[in-house]
C-alpha cells in the first residue's frame, strides 16, 4: 500500500508518516501543494493524505485538480480548519474523508485503513483467498489454523496480492507497494520477498500454492492456479 | 426615588397642588370681598331705609315733625320688612349717650359717628357672641340730624364662602385625580422611546453587536444618548471581533503544532522502541512552538488593547542608531543567507513616539529582511524628511524574487505565512501583524508594494491619514 502524505508541518508529516510506515504502509511525503500535485500525477498511490492549508498550491485546489484529471485515487482530508463548511467543501470536492486536527493516532490510522480498503472495493478488513485470513487491520495472516510469521516487507505483499487477488502484479508495481521514492531496492528484492511469502505459505494450512508466476508479466495469488 | 417617571409625577402634581390651592385661595378671597362689599351695600341701603320709614311714618300719624319720633324707643318699620339678622340703632347727632331707638337687639350696636355723605363698615362681635358687619350713616340736618349703625349677621357671607371652599375642594380633588391619570398616561407616552431604548440595551447580546439603535426616528432630546449608545455598540463590536479574532486565530493556529506533539506522544506510546532523545526533541520543538505562538499573540493582543486605551508614551528616538541596533541582533541570521543592510538615514533624523513600539516596528520589519530576503541580496533602510509631517518617512526595501502582487495583499494578516510554511525555521507569521500593530497605536500607516522596476518589496512607514 502506497501513500501520499501532503503536509506543510515537517514535524507532524514526519510523525505521520513515520507511524504509517510502522503500519506496513509505503509513505512518499510532499510540503507544498504544486509537489504533492505533481507527485500524485506522476505516482500510482493508494491513498492521499492532503493538509488543506498549503503553501503554493491549497489542499482543495490540489483535490479538485486531481478528480479533474480524473485521478480518483482515494483522499483523506487533514486540517486545522474544523468548520461544517470546510469539512463540507471538501467532500463535495471529492475528498473520501476528512480528519480534524489535532486527531488521536489510531484514528487516523483506522481512517487510513478504511480509505486504502475501499480503493480496492472492499468493506471488510479481512480477505479470505483459499484457506488463507489475511486482517488487514490486525496486519496478521492465517492459513488454516496456522499463524503466519511475517516480516513487515513481507505483510505489504500479501496484503497487495491479496487485494488484488486474481489480477496480474508485474514487479514494478509490487515494487511500487514496498518502498518508497527515497528507497532504491536492489534489482531482486522482489523475487526474493515473493520467494519468502511462498516459503512461508506452503509452510501453512493445506500447503498448496496460492502465489502463481506468470512468466514475463509478474505474479498472480489465487485459490487455484 | 430612582424612577424618573416617578419623579415627574410627583414634582407635577406637587406643582398642580401648588396652582390649585393659590388659585382656590385667591378665588375664596375675592368671594369673600365680593361678599362683603354687597352686604355693605345692603347695610347702607338698610340704613336709608330706617330712617325712612320712620319719617313716613311720623307723617301717617300725624306726628310730621323735621325730627323723626322715636316716642317708644323703637324705629318703625312701617309696611316695610326688616329681617331677624339684621340690626339697627338710631342716635341724634348732637346727643351722646344711648341711643333713641333699636331693633332686634339685646346690646348696643357701635356708634361710627359717621360724617355727612359717608358710609363707615366695620366688623365687631356683638354681645350674644354673632359676628356682624356695622354700617354707620349720617342723616338730616342740624338739631334733626341722626346716625344710625345698621348691622348683619356675617353668617350668612360665612355660610357662602364655606360652600364654595367645600366646592372648590371638591372640584380640586376631582381635577387632581383627572390630572394625575393624565400626567400618568403622558409620561407613560413621553417615556415610551426610553423605555424602547431600554427594552433594546436589555436585548443586547455577544451575537448582536452589529446592530445599532435607530437615530433618526429617536426623540430629538434622545438623540445625544442613541449617538453615545452607536459609539459605545461600535467599541463593544471592534472589542468583542478582536477577542473572538484572536481566539479564533489561536484556536486554529494551535491546531497544528498540538497535532504535532500528540502524534510524537501518542506513537512513542505506541511504539516505545522508537522513542529517545530525538522523538523528545522533536517533542520540545512543538511545545517551544506553541510557546511562541501564546506569547507572541498575548503580545499582539497588549499591543492592540494598548493602542485602545490609553496614548502611547512620546519620546524622540535617534532613527539611524535605532536601525542599527536593531539590525544588530539580525545580523547573524542575515551574514548566514548574505544579506546585507544599507541605511540613507541623514544624520539627526528623530522619530517620535512609544519607544517600545518602535522597537517592535522596526524590529519586525528589519528580522522579516533578515529571515526572508532573497539571500545575497542587499536591503535598504530609507528616511527622507517630510514636511507635511514631522517625522520622516520611512522605507525598508528588500528583493523579494518568491513574493507576488497578490502575496502583498496578505502581508499584513495574522498567521500569514504564504511560501515560506515549508520552511521548518519560519516563525508564526505574525511578524508583520505585530509591525503593523505597533504602527497603528502610534497613530502610524504601513503599507507594502512591489517596485516593479526591481521586483523588491517596500514597506513604507508614513502617518495614518
Amino acid at each position: 500500500m502506497r501513500l501520499l502524505i501532503v503536509e506543510d508541518s515537517s514535524r507532524l508529516r514526519t510523525s505521520i508518516a513515520k507511524a504509517l510506515r510502522r503500519s506496513g504502509y509505503v509513505v512518499d511525503e510532499s510540503e507544498d501543494g504544486e509537489d504533492g500535485l505533481w507527485r500524485a500525477q506522476e505516482f500510482v498511490y493508494d491513498g492521499l493524505i492532503l493538509d488543506l492549508m498549503l503553501p503554493k498550491l491549497d489542499g482543495l485546489d490540489v483535490l479538485a485538480a486531481l478528480r479533474k484529471q480524473g485521478n480518483e485515487t482515494p483522499a483523506l482530508l487533514l486540517s486545522a480548519r474544523n468548520e461544517v463548511a470546510d469539512r463540507v467543501a471538501g467532500l463535495r470536492l471529492g475528498a473520501d474523508d476528512y480528519l480534524g486536527k489535532p486527531f488521536a493516532l489510531e484514528e487516523l490510522l483506522a481512517r487510513v485503513d478504511a480509505l486504502c480498503r475501499r480503493s480496492f472495493g472492499k468493506r471488510s478488513p479481512t480477505v479470505r483467498i483459499g484457506d488463507l485470513e489475511v486482517d488487514l487491520d490486525a496486519k496478521t495472516a492465517t492459513r488454516g489454523s496456522d499463524k503466519l510469521e511475517l516480516t513487515a516487507r513481507e505483510f505489504r505483499l500479501l496484503r497487495i496480492l491479496s487485494l488484488e487477488a486474481g489480477k496480474v502484479l508485474g514487479r514494478t508495481q509490487l515494487e511500487e507497494h514496498l518502498y518508497d521514492d527515497l528507497t532504491s531496492p536492489a534489482s531482486n528484492v522482489v523475487d526474493a520477498t515473493v520467494y519468502q511469502l511462498r516459503r512461508k505459505l506452503s509452510m501453512a494450512g493445506t500447503g498448496t500454492s496460492l502465489i502463481h508466476t506468470r512468466r514475463g508479466q509478474g505474479y498472480v495469488m489465487e485459490a487455484h492456479s | 426615588m430612582k424612577s424618573i417617571r416617578n419623579r415627574l409625577l410627583l414634582w407635577l402634581l406637587l406643582g398642580i397642588a401648588c396652582f390649585w390651592l393659590i388659585g382656590a385661595t385667591g378665588f375664596l378671597f375675592a368671594y369673600r370681598s365680593s361678599l362683603l362689599a354687597d352686604l355693605k351695600a345692603e347695610l347702607i341701603t338698610l340704613s336709608r331705609q330706617v330712617r325712612m320709614n320712620q319719617m313716613q311714618a311720623d307723617r301717617l300719624t300725624g306726628n310730621d315733625t323735621a325730627r323723626p319720633h322715636y316716642s317708644d324707643g323703637k324705629a318703625y318699620a312701617g309696611g316695610n320688612t326688616i329681617s331677624e339678622d339684621v340690626y339697627w340703632q338710631v342716635w341724634w347727632a348732637e346727643a351722646t349717650g344711648k341711643p333713641v331707638a333699636s331693633e332686634n337687639l339685646t346690646g348696643e350696636l357701635p356708634r361710627l359717628y359717621p360724617e355727612y355723605g359717608e358710609n363707615p363698615t366695620r366688623i365687631v362681635a356683638l354681645e350674644n357672641g354673632r359676628r356682624v358687619m356695622v354700617a354707620g350713616g349720617f342723616y338730616g340736618m342740624g338739631g334733626h340730624a341722626s346716625e344710625v349703625s345698621v348691622a348683619k349677621d356675617l353668617e350668612a357671607v360665612k355660610n357662602a364662602l364655606l360652600r364654595s371652599f367645600a366646592l372648590a375642594l371638591g372640584i380640586g380633588g376631582l381635577f387632581a385625580a383627572l390630572a394625575t391619570l393624565w400626567v400618568f398616561y403622558a409620561l407613560r407616552n413621553g417615556l415610551a422611546p426610553l423605555t424602547a431604548i431600554a427594552d433594546q440595551v436589555g436585548a443586547v447580546e455577544p451575537d448582536s453587536l452589529k446592530e445599532r439603535f435607530e437615530f433618526e426616528n429617536a426623540p430629538l432630546e434622545l438623540k445625544p444618548v442613541v449617538t453615545r449608545l452607536n459609539e459605545l455598540m461600535e467599541r463593544m463590536e471592534s472589542g468583542f471581533d478582536r477577542e473572538r479574532r484572536f481566539s479564533s486565530d489561536l484556536a486554529h493556529e494551535m491546531r497544528t503544532p498540538i497535532a504535532e506533539l500528540r502524534m510524537q506522544i501518542e506513537s512513542a506510546i505506541k511504539w516505545p522502541e522508537e522513542g529517545g532523545k530525538p522523538a523528545w526533541e522533536t517533542a520540545l520543538e512543538s511545545v517551544d512552538r506553541i510557546e511562541g505562538i501564546v506569547q507572541t499573540m498575548l503580545r499582539l493582543a497588549r499591543i492592540e488593547q494598548r493602542g485602545d486605551e490609553e496614548p502611547p508614551s512620546e519620546a524622540s528616538l535617534d532613527l539611524s542608531s535605532l536601525v542599527e541596533e536593531l539590525w544588530e541582533e539580525n545580523r547573524s541570521q542575515a551574514e548566514e543567507s548574505g544579506i546585507r543592510l544599507s541605511t540613507k538615514i541623514p544624520t539627526e533624523t528623530n522619530v517620535a513616539g512609544d519607544p517600545a513600539l518602535w522597537r517592535h516596528l522596526l524590529g519586525n520589519l528589519l528580522s522579516n529582511v533578515a529571515t526572508y530576503a532573497d539571500p545575497g541580496s542587499e536591503a535598504q533602510a530609507i528616511a527622507e524628511p517630510n514636511e507635511a509631517w514631522n517625522q520622516p518617512l520611512i522605507r525598508i526595501v528588500n528583493t523579494a524574487s518568491k513574493l507576488s502582487e497578490e502575496d502583498v495583499d496578505h502581508l499584513f494578516e495574522r498567521f500569514w505565512r504564504g511560501n515560506s510554511a515549508a520552511d521548518p525555521t519560519s516563525r508564526y507569521g505574525l511578524g508583520l501583524s505585530l509591525a503593523n500593530a505597533c504602527a497603528t497605536a502610534m497613530g502610524l500607516h504601513l503599507s507594502a508594494k512591489l517596485l516593479p522596476e526591481t521586483g523588491s518589496l517596500e514597506i513604507l512607514i508614513a502617518p495614518e491619514d
